[in-house]
This record gives C-alpha cells, sequence and structure tokens, in this order.
C-alpha cells in the first residue's frame, strides 16, 4: 500500500510540473501590481536628482503635470465614451511567452538587458537634455534603432494606467472603438516629436559634461524642452478656439503614451465578466470619484508670464550675462581683495606688535642707560681721583729732598772747614767754594770727598790759595770744589 | 548691429576663454593691491623690524656695560669728605696762588724767615718733555731774609713734608749777603684744565 500511494504521489507531481504554468494577475490591485510590475517610474540616479533634471514627465509645466496626473488616475475614463458597462471591469492578464505572439515591433524596441555591474547604482544611462540622444544619434543599424527606442522607452516609460489604457482599447476595440478622430490624433502625437531638437555641431561630449556644472538654460535656443514646447502649444491658435477642444483631443493628453506604440511585451489580457447588478452598483460608486466634471469650467492653461522675453532675441543674446560668468568675474575681483584685506590685516596687525614691542624696547633700553649713566658719573670721578692719586704718588716717587743733601753734605764736611756760599740745583752739579784751616785738612777734605761715593761721584778742587783778613792776616786756605754728586742723593728720603 | 556683434563675439571669447581671463584678473588685481595697499606698509614694517634688531642689540651691549660697570663700581673705594679735601690741597684742579701765597709765606715764617720776595708764574704742562703732561707747574720765585742755615733747612724740612706737591729746584745763599734764594715749583691737575 504505502508503495502504491508513493507511486501516485509522484505520478502527481510528474503531471503538475508538466502543465504549463499561467499567473493571474489581477491590475486593479494596487498592492499586487505594484510588487509585480515593480516601480512605474524610470530609474533616476543620484546625480540627476541632485542637478534637477527631470525625465519627460517631470519636465512638464504643472500645469501638465497636473493633467497627468489626472490622466493617470482617469485615463480611459476620459477618453471612452460614457457606458456604464466598462467602468467597473476588472482585468486579468496572463503573461504567456509563447512563441503565437509575435510582434516585429516588440523584437526591435526590447531594451538592452540590465547589467548589474558596479556602475550600476548610477541608474540607466539617460541624456539629460531631452531631445539630444535621439537628435543626436542618426538611424545607422538596426540595434541603434533599438537602442534610440530604448531611450525613448526610458524617457517615457508606460505607466500601470497607460497599459490598463491600451489594454482597454485593444481588449473593447470590438464594442465601443473610440472614435476615428481621438485615435488619429492619438497617433499623430508621438512621444518622439518632443525630440525634435536640433544638434548644433558644437554638442560636442565635452559640451554634455559641461553641461552638468552649469545651470540649464530652458530658454536656449539649442535644446527646447517638453513643457516649453508645450507652452507654446498651449496658446490658442486664432482659427482654432480652444474652448471647441474636448478634453481628449487635447495634444498633452495625449503625448505621454508610449506604450500604445511601442509595447516591449504584449500581455494577452482577458476581461473578467461579472454579474450585471454588481457593475452598476460599482459605476455608481465610481462615478463620483473618477468621472470628470464636464459641466464646471474648462481649466485655462495660459502661458507663464515669466518666459514672456519683449526684447529682441539678437539684442538681449548680446546683453546677457550668465550667472555664471558674472559669479566668476566677482569672485576674480573679490579673492584678491580678500586676500589683500587678510594680507593687509596682518600686516597692520604685525606692524601694531612690532610698535609696541619697539616702545618697550625703548623704555627698556632708556632705563638701562640711566642706570648705565649713573654708574657712568660715578666711573668718571672715580677715574678722575685715581688719577690724581697716582699722579701725587708720581710726584712724590721723584720728589727732590734736599735735607739728604744737607745731612750728606755736614756728614762728609770736616771740621776746620766752611763754606762761604752755596749755589745747588737738581742736576747734581754742585760749586761748593769754602775755605780751610790748612792745607793738610784741605787734603783729608779731598780724600774724603773721593771716598764718599754714596754722596760725590766727583770731586775737583781749584783756586786753592791762602786766605787773609785785614786786620786778622792768612787765617786759612780758600778753595773751590766742583762736586757732581750721586745719582740718589736727592731721591732718599731721611729717615 | 556691428556693436551688438562685437558684444556677442566679446562675450562668445570670454566664454571661451573666461578661467584664463578670471585668473588674469585676479593677479592683476592682487599685483596692482599689493602696489598700491600693501608695498608701503610692508617697508615701514621691515624698518621697524630693523629698528628693533638694532634696538636689541643696543639694549644687549648697554646690559654688558651696565653689568661691568657693576662690577666696576663694587671695586670703588669711596673717599670721605677730608681725604677729598687732602687731595684737593695736595694738587688743586686749577692754579690756587692766593691759597699758595699763604701757604708758603706760613711755612717761610714757621722756619723763621720772611719772605722778601717772590716771583710766581704758571709755566703750565711745558716745562720739559720727560714731564708729566697731566701736571701743571707753578714756578716760584722766593727770596728770604732773617734768617740762618738752620731756617733754611727747617725751610727745607717744610716744604719737602707740605701737602702742596712742590719740588725745590734751586738753593743759594752767601754768608756775606743774608738772603736766601729758593726756586722751586709746585703741581696742580693740568688734566682738569684740559678737560674742560
Amino acid at each position: 500500500m504505502p508503495e502504491e500511494l508513493r507511486r501516485a504521489e509522484k505520478k502527481e507531481r510528474q503531471q503538475i510540473a508538466r502543465r504549463p504554468k499561467v499567473f493571474e494577475i489581477e491590475l486593479n490591485d494596487s498592492k499586487k501590481s505594484a510588487k509585480i510590475g515593480g516601480s512605474d517610474k524610470p530609474s533616476e540616479s543620484w546625480w540627476r536628482k541632485i542637478l534637477g533634471y527631470s525625465d519627460s514627465n517631470s519636465s512638464l509645466s504643472p500645469e501638465m503635470a497636473k493633467v497627468n496626473v489626472q490622466q493617470k488616475h482617469e485615463p480611459v475614463l476620459s477618453v471612452l465614451p460614457k457606458s456604464p458597462v466598462a467602468k467597473p471591469i476588472q482585468f486579468k492578464a496572463e503573461f504567456k511567452q509563447t512563441s503565437t505572439i509575435k510582434h516585429h515591433e516588440s523584437k526591435e524596441i526590447k531594451p538592452p538587458r540590465e547589467k548589474h555591474s558596479w556602475w550600476s547604482f548610477l541608474g540607466s544611462p539617460q541624456s539629460l537634455i531631452t531631445g539630444i540622444a535621439s537628435a543626436k544619434k542618426p538611424a545607422k543599424s538596426k540595434t541603434a534603432n533599438a537602442f534610440q527606442a530604448s531611450s525613448d522607452i526610458a524617457i517615457n516609460r508606460p505607466t500601470k494606467e497607460s497599459k490598463i489604457n491600451y489594454i482597454l482599447e485593444s481588449g473593447l476595440s470590438n464594442n465601443h472603438r473610440p472614435p476615428a478622430k481621438i485615435l488619429s490624433q492619438r497617433e499623430v502625437v508621438k512621444p518622439t516629436a518632443k525630440l525634435k531638437i536640433r544638434k548644433s555641431p558644437t554638442d560636442s561630449w565635452w559640451e554634455i559634461f559641461k553641461s552638468l556644472f552649469s545651470p540649464v538654460h530652458h530658454q536656449s535656443n539649442k535644446y527646447q524642452l517638453v513643457h516649453d514646447r508645450e507652452a507654446k502649444q498651449s496658446i490658442p491658435s486664432p482659427d482654432r478656439p480652444k474652448s471647441h477642444l474636448p478634453l481628449a483631443e487635447k495634444p498633452y493628453l495625449t503625448v505621454p503614451k508610449p506604450s500604445m506604440e511601442k509595447p516591449v511585451m504584449k500581455p494577452v489580457m482577458k476581461p473578467i465578466i461579472k454579474p450585471v447588478e454588481k457593475k452598476i452598483d460599482q459605476s455608481k460608486k465610481s462615478k463620483h470619484k473618477f468621472l470628470p466634471a464636464y459641466h464646471l469650467a474648462e481649466k485655462v492653461i495660459r502661458p507663464s508670464w515669466m518666459g514672456v522675453n519683449l526684447m529682441p532675441s539678437d539684442a538681449s543674446a548680446g546683453i546677457k550675462v550668465s550667472r555664471g560668468g558674472l559669479g566668476g568675474v566677482l569672485l576674480a575681483i573679490i579673492i584678491p581683495i580678500v586676500f589683500i584685506s587678510a594680507l593687509y590685516g596682518l600686516l597692520v596687525y604685525q606692524q601694531l606688535q612690532v610698535a609696541e614691542k619697539i616702545k618697550i624696547k625703548n623704555q627698556e633700553l632708556a632705563d638701562l642707560e640711566k642706570q648705565i649713566g649713573d654708574y657712568r658719573i660715578r666711573e668718571q670721578l672715580n677715574n678722575e681721583t685715581a688719577d690724581k692719586i697716582l699722579a701725587i704718588k708720581n710726584r712724590l716717587d721723584g720728589k727732590f729732598y734736599w735735607s739728604n743733601f744737607f745731612d750728606l753734605l755736614e756728614k762728609y764736611t770736616l771740621d776746620g772747614v766752611y763754606y762761604t756760599n752755596l749755589s745747588a740745583d737738581t742736576s747734581g752739579q754742585l760749586v761748593l767754594p769754602g775755605v780751610a784751616s790748612d792745607y793738610e785738612t784741605l787734603s783729608k777734605q779731598l780724600a774724603v770727598f773721593n771716598n764718599a761715593t754714596d754722596f760725590v761721584k766727583e770731586v775737583k778742587i781749584g783756586n786753592t790759595q791762602l786766605y787773609s783778613e785785614g786786620k786778622a792776616g792768612v787765617i786759612g786756605v780758600s778753595f773751590q770744589l766742583r762736586l757732581l754728586l750721586a745719582d740718589h742723593v736727592f731721591d732718599t728720603k731721611k729717615n | 548691429m556691428n556693436r551688438l556683434l562685437f558684444v556677442r563675439q566679446l562675450k562668445d571669447f570670454f566664454t571661451r576663454h573666461r578661467r584664463l581671463i578670471l585668473v588674469i584678473l585676479s593677479i592683476a588685481i592682487f599685483c596692482l593691491a599689493y602696489a598700491l595697499i600693501i608695498v608701503g606698509p610692508y617697508d615701514t614694517y621691515r624698518q621697524n623690524v630693523d629698528v628693533m634688531k638694532g634696538l636689541n642689540k643696543d639694549i644687549q651691549i648697554a646690559q654688558q656695560k651696565l653689568d661691568q660697570a657693576k662690577a666696576y663700581s663694587s671695586k670703588i673705594v669711596e673717599l670721605d669728605a677730608s681725604e677729598k679735601k687732602i687731595l684737593s690741597m695736595a694738587m688743586p684742579d686749577k692754579p690756587e696762588y692766593s691759597s699758595l701765597l699763604i701757604h708758603l709765606t706760613t711755612l717761610a715764617q714757621k722756619a723763621g724767615f720772611t719772605v722778601f720776595n717772590m716771583d710766581v708764574e704758571d709755566s703750565g704742562a711745558t716745562i720739559n718733555k720727560n714731564s708729566d703732561k697731566r701736571l701743571g707747574k707753578v714756578t716760584i720765585k722766593m727770596k728770604l731774609v732773617g734768617g740762618d742755615y738752620e731756617s733754611l733747612k727747617g725751610l727745607v724740612e717744610l716744604l719737602q713734608n707740605s701737602v702742596m706737591m712742590n719740588d725745590i729746584y734751586t738753593i743759594s745763599f752767601s754768608n756775606k749777603n743774608p738772603l736766601y734764594e729758593l726756586s722751586l715749583v709746585v703741581y696742580y691737575n693740568n688734566a682738569s684744565l684740559i678737560k674742560k
């Protein structure tokens, strides 16, 4: 038994494995669709967000964006004729990748497979300025066309609601086909029409790269964004009054539907037919929510007065100065001025510091000089005194001491000899006239002087003769000594 | 239109060479501002810096001098008033004739003489080549009477021991004539006169 059960279970598994895999998706369920289809928005890179470039939908004017939003929420209802049956329909989409579905355009427009590499976080490569990619690349090869188509798809990626529009139109084409006028108008307005921008020969990769770092001039003649063109189209033409246009025929409502023309994968969708009673109830409920209010006044989209330029294009082109250029000039003027000002301030600060230091140093030097001056006066007085004392000392050392001369003269003079005259000077030569008692005494005196080496160096005698006085007669012998005194006779002080 | 074309060309030129033009403009403004604003104060600043350096050197030299003066002053022996008076009497700063006369006559009287004649002559510092030029000399010739040989010896002794710096150059006397002649030199400080 267990073996039979196991075999039966195995067969069952094999049968299940052989069955075709069918997935049912309810598109009106927002949560499920979000899970299956992923985000409807095209992947935006971080630099696109920083630089403020918007994609094709976001580049529209606010009014257009509002209309687009409205179109996203209620696109089918505004386009389709009013039918109570068609409104509450729920759809079941079956994605079958079978060989029976053959669409030439889908193969051509198939976007390149995303490569998960290290730079994939930057997002898919999309041109910053709409129109450059399509205007720049001519259709040379099949792959180039495919890539161009993929860029178009990237710019105008179909949203969920637009897919629903297409499904509704394709699915209900038998019963409620929209008027031919509307469809023809939709076909006329293609998403590639907004890419009709001429590329000037100066649009090199360098210009594009430079444009990353400079603000985009929306009024530039080179590039025209979608909202500019739409703004021009929104101006009512005289031959066709705007008020007569139906809401669905307005061109901006038909612009963002690239999925209608070039769908990537065409899903086979089958409407889920439900009982009529429930449909009527749902239509009643949804009437108040989604139906447009036709009895209200139509919202007039006026061109922005900010975009009006009254000056001639030539004149304005000549006079315009870009903000970057003006800022650069201001920067070029301000930076050196700031630098010079800082330098000047630093110099003044240093000057003040140096002046303060000089003042302090001067004060310090004055104090030192004052102290030195006091010492100089003392030094000068001391030097004068010292000089005087030194002179006195020198003079005392060379002083002539006559008392020593008189002592030595008395010492070496014998009794019976006397001098009648004395005339002496410091030269050391001395003439000494005198009178001796007799010749014997005179010879002895000569011998004494000759032996007195400490007093006389040389002795000469002359004019020796008898000396007599008037009444007394001869009383002695007169003589005249010439003495050469010794060197230190006048130098030695008497003890 | 030509003007507009010129303006447009100018704008295109500026757009093409914007960075180079701005750099040149910045450098030109910097150079101009440097020449007009910075150069003058910078020269003054440099001069002040040089002055400060000179002051630092002067202060250093003054400090050294002060240190030397302090060290020198510690060795100075201060004289009191009596000592200074004695010094001034020994070697006056200028020839004091009045005090000289009084002093000599007083000494002669002490020795027993009477000054019969006195001749005073200022010889300055040019007596002879070997003499000290810092010393001024006053030559005095005196004729004394009233004394004897012992009085002469006494007078010579008094002059030798006198505070006043003097030297006796010649002495002459005779027993026939009681007149004693003395020739002497009195010194004073000539350096003070030279400074004045």
